[in-house]
């Protein structure tokens, strides 16, 4: 038990920047994802930009696919995903180098997954960067731009990127908009919609392979075709994992209109929209 | 350094390709080039065999002196070469009918057209001995054609020529073959072997997925010719030709970005010939251009978003294996991510430029969006376009605003379109006719004489017959740098008198390329009356004199008089005044005649008078004659014959087609050759011409 459990803890590793030892995290270990059929020419605009040097910024609704994508883009970098969700608490600190109460020197202080990107020449995923302060986000700068560089005046070092780091940023349309410093500096940018309902099956179809689930992927396939509004791929995921579930914990699953019957009721748990 | 322009394929000593990707400069150029650098004879490419190819360039260039952009319709068929569809009753009426219109766009930065815009500029240059061939048959439009798997990069083309370009094209193209291809293929290589055999060096422009096809079967050797004879009926009679606005063509992938082209034409005008011309820097150029634009209007941006949308640009193109970029899939989605949507708009807006307004002729030819598909309405003519607009590239092109609204009118007729009627465009073709016509008799009406001809060239330290000011400001206010300038410059032409074989001693090359043979019952009043004017015909053509006669048992017949010769013509003006100034003061001796009844050979094979002055025509014709006559006018099988035998084709044309506007327009310019009156005509054309009662065709 304990061993399984082990294996999902993220390893730091104590780096060497100028004179300071710092801990740094390792990469995610990120799920394999299937490429989106309708994000394909979309990955290949990604591809491009971090060819270019460019970082990217990916808009579009909760649920539409950005950290799969940007998961799915990880794949090329061999330094690995840092990812860092952010939020209006997190300091400028937080984005760079946190100390730690140790006496032990070399784990005074801790990296953030920038700097481990940074350091590692990995993929910095930085999601839902608008929900930063605008105090934590001039912290960003240096790093963004052609300095391609990151300051702690806390840790007492600057640090200069590696060639293959790159950054992609999220941001929700619902949020406030970036100020300019920032949204210059993310740029290209790509906007991202809901998946449609025959990707949204495919994607369904990727990730529940069982048998049992062949079923209620069938009563899926008729509850998408007569919905009205869009639905974001992780409802979709929420509504058939649910369904499988309630067809296991109860009779099952005989007949088609059975299937619609359950998946109908997942979604009306799952999709409770004011 | 630029690059050097690549070479046409050379298939043997007679004939070079150049298979092409339609509206691609980079294959314009090869086109341009080639005929810089090479003399040709002849040059042929993929269109529709329909009237003749001078005219189809004539009608062209005239109704668009500069480059323009124009869309030929192939229309109506007369009864009899196709099946009528059923309920067609108006067109049973009429006599005519439509089949599939067929769109042939035209349009500068295509090998095609390039390759006709050259000829014509050197015809008109003195080189009348180049022709330009249309060899292939007409087809169905493009919008059935399923869509083609991404072409290679043009960039190939450029840097290690056209054979290497068709290598990596291999069967890429294969899926958007339709059944037809096989017939027109066939149809061009016995056209082409034709050309080879008459030893005419010729320029073979056309899609780069026939040639494969086409050299197979020339090489062959398989017996072509017949195919020729197969086909003559399935030529349309009529064509019209029409303005488009440049963002129109471009929406449905007939035109590259129309600024680009814009460049290459100037490109064209002012740079070395051999020069390559370089497409991504007038890209370039387009965005700077917009940037700049963006700028005076208080839409600034931003340094590091420039340099984004320039690195993210290029990183696309390169990851993609292209040089060049299209404007909506590329630059303004480039645009759109790194800087902003005014911008892209921007971008969009510029890059739709095109300087040279063409729509005058058909104000009213328009693109209509509407439920994804794409209509083209022409002179009330509503042609499908479906499928996903801008097919082709990958991409999805959209205007940035929608060209017009589609009314119930005309939805009603697009949805019935394919098989609907279309009179012909009379003013078009008769003017098409008329330029052809013209061109034709001034080349083979001029003496041996050299005669100077003086042309505009950049000054390169010789002042020649001194500064051209109005070409230099021309070119100036077309964006040429201020320091060129144009000078008078002399040339010899070389010329050539029509009808005297005997004399040049160049009898092949001297033979009208197309006569027009216009055959009707002229009404002898109207003889009478303008036989004073002194008019002079500007074609080959047919005169009728009758005498009615009221025979006994109520039968009427007419005695037929027929007179055949060519006018010279040194005007540029088909005004009455000028044809007639002109040959007052001009020389008896060198007015060049075709007389059918004193050619021996021609009295003894024909009877009719007007089997006479058709059979003249066919002497005298390179590839084919145009009979233009009432659909119950019978062409004899002696004259078929002897066609056949000569190898020329005889193409008809309805009187029907013309309206009756028209035909009163005609009647003034194409008929009374005569130098004689009426009473005066010679003893020997009254006593020749027999009495024709099947003939009686009805003059308006």
């Amino acid at each position: 038990m304990g061993s399984v459990l082990q294996a999902e803890v993220k390893e730091y590793t104590s780096e060497v920047v100028g004179t300071i030892s710092i801990l740094v995290p390792g990469p995610e270990r990120h799920q394999k994802l299937v490429p989106f059929v309708e994000h394909k020419p979309l990955v290949a605009d990604c591809r491009a930009a971090f060819a270019a040097g460019c970082p990217i910024r990916l808009e579009g609704p909760p649920g539409c696919g950005k950290t799969s994508l940007v998961h799915h883009l990880a794949d090329d970098f061999p330094g690995g995903l840092y990812e860092m969700v952010c939020t209006h608490e997190m300091e400028p600190g937080d984005l760079i180098c946190t100390p730690r109460l140790t006496e032990d020197p070399q784990g005074r202080y801790v990296g953030s997954g920038l700097v481990g990107a940074m350091l590692h020449g990995g993929l910095a995923y930085l999601d839902e960067v608008s929900k930063l302060s605008e105090k934590s986000m001039s912290c960003l700068v240096a790093a963004l731009d052609h300095r391609r560089s990151i300051a702690s005046s806390l840790a007492g070092f600057s640090l200069v990127a590696h060639p293959s780091f790159r950054v992609a940023a999220s941001v929700n349309p619902s949020d406030p908009p970036l100020p300019d410093f920032l949204a210059q500096r993310l740029t290209p940018t790509f906007r991202m919609d809901h998946l449609s309902p025959k990707a949204l099956e495919a994607v369904i179809q990727a990730h529940f392979t069982g048998s049992d689930t062949m079923p209620i992927l069938e009563g899926f396939r008729a509850f998408i075709a007569g919905a009205k509004a869009p639905i974001a791929s992780r409802e979709a995921l929420k509504i058939v994992q649910f369904a499988t579930g309630m067809a296991r914990t109860g009779s099952g699953v005989k007949s088609r209109r059975d299937a619609e019957v359950l998946v109908a009721k997942a979604a009306e748990h799952v999709l409770r929209r004011e | 350094m630029q690059a050097m322009v690549p070479k046409p394929i050379r298939f043997n000593d007679y004939l070079a390709v150049v298979p092409s990707q339609h509206h691609k400069c980079e294959f314009a150029d090869i086109v341009r080039a080639a005929l810089g650098r090479e003399r040709f004879d002849a040059i042929a490419v993929e269109q529709p065999s329909n009237l003749d190819a001078l005219e189809f360039a004539a009608a062209a260039r005239k109704l668009y002196p500069a480059p323009g952009i124009a869309v030929s319709l192939d229309a109506a068929f007369l009864l009899g070469q196709r099946e009528l569809p059923a309920g067609d009753e108006e067109g049973k009426k009429r006599g005519f009918l439509t089949v599939r219109t067929m769109a042939m766009p035209m349009v500068p930065g295509d090998s095609i057209y390039e390759a006709q815009y050259q000829a014509g500029r050197r015809r008109e240059g003195g080189d009348h001995e180049l022709t330009i061939e249309h060899v292939d048959l007409p087809h169905s439009s493009g919008e059935q054609r399923p869509g083609t798997a991404a072409l290679p990069d043009t960039w190939i083309v450029m840097q290690r020529g056209l054979q290497a370009w068709l290598d990596a094209l291999g069967d890429r193209v294969e899926s958007a073959r339709l059944p037809e291809d096989a017939e027109r293929e066939r149809y061009m290589a016995a056209r082409l072997v034709r050309l080879i055999r008459s030893r005419r060096k010729t320029l073979f422009v056309c899609g780069a997925a026939h040639w494969p096809n086409i050299r197979a079967l020339i090489e062959s050797e398989a017996d072509l010719e017949t195919e020729i004879a197969r086909r003559s009926n399935d030529i349309p009679v009529s064509f019209r030709v029409f303005g488009l606005d440049a963002a129109e063509a471009w929406l449905f992938g007939w035109m590259d970005i129309p600024v680009v082209v814009a460049s290459y034409v100037r490109h064209d005008r002012g740079k070395e010939l051999r020069t390559a011309f370089d497409i991504p820097q007038a890209v370039e150029r387009l965005a700077r251009r917009a940037l700049a634009q963006g700028r005076r209007h208080g839409e600034d941006v931003s340094a590091r978003c420039w340099l984004a949308f320039k690195k993210f640009s290029h990183a696309r193109l390169s990851l993609a294996g292209r040089w060049t970029s299209s404007l909506d899939a590329d630059l303004c989605h480039a645009a759109r991510a790194c800087v902003h949507e005014r911008f892209a708009e921007r971008l969009k807006r510029e890059g739709l430029r095109f300087p040279w307004s063409v729509g005058r002729s058909h104000p009213k030819a328009r693109v209509v969006l509407h439920d994804g598909a794409g209509y083209l309405l022409a002179g009330g003519v509503a042609i499908a376009l479906e499928g996903s607009v801008g097919r082709g590239e990958g991409e999805e092109r959209t205007l940035p605003v929608r060209v017009a609204p589609l009314n119930r009118r005309q939805r009603t007729e697009a949805a019935g379109m394919h098989w609907r009627r279309m009179v012909p465009d009379e003013d078009h073709l008769q003017r098409a006719m008329i330029n052809a016509a013209w061109q034709w008799a001034e080349d083979r009406s001029r003496t041996h004489r050299p005669r100077l001809q003086v042309e505009p060239r950049r000054w390169t330290g010789d002042l020649g017959r001194g500064l051209d000011v109005r070409r230099t400001h021309r070119a100036w206010a077309r964006g040429e740098s201020t320091s060129t300038y144009y000078v008078r410059h002399c040339l010899h032409r070389r010329t050539i008198v029509a009808g005297r074989s005997g004399r040049t001693g160049r009898a092949a090359e001297n033979r009208l390329q197309c006569p027009v043979v216009w055959v009707f019952q002229a009404d002898a009043s109207m003889v009478i009356d303008r036989v004073h004017a002194r008019m002079e015909q500007v074609i080959s053509s047919c005169y009728l004199l009758s005498e009615k006669r009221t025979h006994p048992g109520n039968v009427t017949s007419e005695r037929v008089a027929v007179g055949l010769n060519l006018l010279r013509g040194r005007t540029g003006e088909y005004s009455k005044e000028a044809i007639t100034n002109l040959l007052r003061t001009l020389p008896e001796n060198e007015k060049a005649r075709i007389v059918p009844w004193d050619d021996e050979e021609l009295t003894m094979r024909f009877d009719s008078p007007v089997d006479l002055l058709v059979g003249a025509a066919v002497k005298y014709a390179g590839a084919r004659v145009i009979l233009v006559a009432d659909d119950r006018f019978e062409v004899g099988r002696s004259i078929r014959s002897y066609a056949q035998a000569r190898g020329v084709e005889l193409v008809r044309l309805s009187w029907l087609l013309f309206g009756d506007a028209a035909k009163g327009r005609l009647s003034l310019q194409f008929t009374i050759p005569s130098n004689s009156r009426y009473g005066e005509l010679p003893d020997y054309l009254l006593r020749q011409a027999p009495t024709v009662p099947q003939f009686n065709p009805r003059l308006p």
